[in-house]
């Protein structure tokens, strides 16, 4: 019980750090980017409300993370339950095999998309190839990884 | 993978929430094990027949996954 107690207060110093990231990329990129770097009229008003919205999410997440670990401290029945929660093979199973079968659709998704845009627009098959350079190498280099580790 | 935790459950009057809690899962793992959806891991089952003071091989059927 030592071990989670410490594994959930590392946790939660990683939420109230990620949550002052967010916070300063956010002010940073808003208030201190010179006008010429940002993005062109049209579509500035969509990204910034895309990259708000992302953050709002991201830091609502964490918040509800701080509270539950916060909450699992203080009672040994809640902890646990989240101990139980965080270990249960089966569920863990299931996070496997979904990461590993939505990694298997994205990579064929991205192929078809390159394949398709191709015929279309050049940028945009140029964009997707570099993504799927960039994700074929992670895989690659994690298969490696996980060979090596097991 | 065919097993006996239902009956050992009902002979011993123990519900899945209690079995799950002894064992360290969620209920939905017993459940899933029990209806022979999930093959439970070597140390789950063995927690699972040490619940019991069985051996692995009286609660599980290894054959019954072999075949």
């Amino acid at each position: 019980m030592e071990k989670q107690i410490n594994i959930l207060k590392r946790r939660r110093i990683l939420d109230i750090i990620a949550i002052a990231a967010i916070i300063i990329i956010y002010a940073v990129l808003t208030f201190l980017l010179p006008e010429n770097m940002k993005a062109e009229e049209g579509l500035s008003g969509f990204i910034s409300g895309f990259q708000a919205g992302l953050g709002v999410v991201f830091v609502i997440f964490a918040l509800r993370n701080i509270f539950n670990i916060n909450r699992a401290l203080k009672d040994e029945e809640k902890m646990k339950e989240m101990y139980v929660e965080l270990t249960d093979e089966r569920k863990l199973q299931i996070q496997k095999e979904v990461e590993s079968a939505t990694s298997s659709i994205f990579m064929v998704v991205l192929i078809l998309g390159a394949i398709t845009a191709g015929y279309f627009n050049s940028t945009v098959f140029m964009t997707i190839l570099a993504s799927l350079l960039v994700f074929a190498s992670i895989r690659g280099f994690c298969k490696l990884y996980f060979s090596k580790k097991y | 993978m065919k097993n006996k935790i239902k009956e050992l459950r009902k002979q011993n009057r123990i519900s899945q929430e209690m079995l799950a809690g002894a064992v360290g899962v969620t209920r939905q793992t017993i459940t899933s094990i029990e209806v022979e959806k999930y093959t439970a891991s070597l140390q789950l089952a063995y927690k699972i027949a040490k619940y019991f003071n069985l051996t692995i091989e009286e609660v599980f059927d290894l054959e019954s996954e072999e075949n």
